[in-house]
């Protein structure tokens, strides 16, 4: 259980470090630089996310007897 | 006490995605996700608990398990489609979230297809008895 809460915040964090990430690049003068971040800060959102998502995916394909 | 554990990971969720979509919207349909997938998981023991007692009911009343298994599969097609289309609709796609909610109907109905057709069969056994 506080592993899970754990990858919440670890989520809030990376997206407020994009955000500033961007904010400097975009003040620096570097717009596509700052969309690259926010990709590539997604990629690494949506992978650490991705453990989550198949446990439920799993857990809810075991109770309610899907496949 | 489990619930306000579970209410508390909630408000926690929603003010980091308003917070995150303010600064970039994808962050936070993603916080949105982890949350939901953080509280339905929380509660998926005692929903397994309630699954098991309905099953050892059915048996008990003479129920067959295929029906009650069939209703478990539909309740977890809903499930799944009404996070994933509310999660799409929540991040500004509303077309992608019918589509999704059409698919989930479709399977639903898929599921059940044995079923109705037993339901059919045995009506129209029942009419045949009463009027030949």
């Amino acid at each position: 259980m506080k592993m899970q809460i754990e990858i919440l915040i670890k989520l809030a964090g990376l997206g407020l470090l994009v955000s500033v990430i961007t904010a400097v690049l975009k003040q620096s003068g570097r717009e596509e630089l700052s969309a690259l971040v926010v990709v590539a800060g997604l990629v690494m959102g949506t992978v650490m996310m991705l453990g989550l998502v198949s446990d439920l995916m799993d857990t809810i394909r075991r109770v309610f007897s899907l496949y | 006490m489990e619930l306000l554990r579970i209410v508390g990971i909630g408000l926690c969720g929603t003010l980091l995605a308003l917070s995150l979509s303010r600064i970039q919207g994808a962050y936070g349909v993603l916080v949105g996700l982890g949350t939901g997938c953080v509280v339905l998981l929380s509660v998926m023991g005692q929903v397994t608990e309630i699954r098991d007692w309905l099953l050892q009911y059915a048996q008990g009343g003479g129920l067959s398990q295929d029906y009650i298994r069939s209703v478990l599969k539909v309740m977890g097609l809903c499930a799944l489609t009404e996070a994933g289309s509310r999660l799409c609709r929540d991040g500004g796609q509303g077309h992608i979230a019918y589509q999704v909610e059409v698919s989930g109907r479709v399977l639903m109905l898929y599921a059940v297809l044995p079923a109705a057709k037993e339901l059919l069969l045995a009506g129209s056994a029942i009419l045949e008895t009463l009027a030949p």
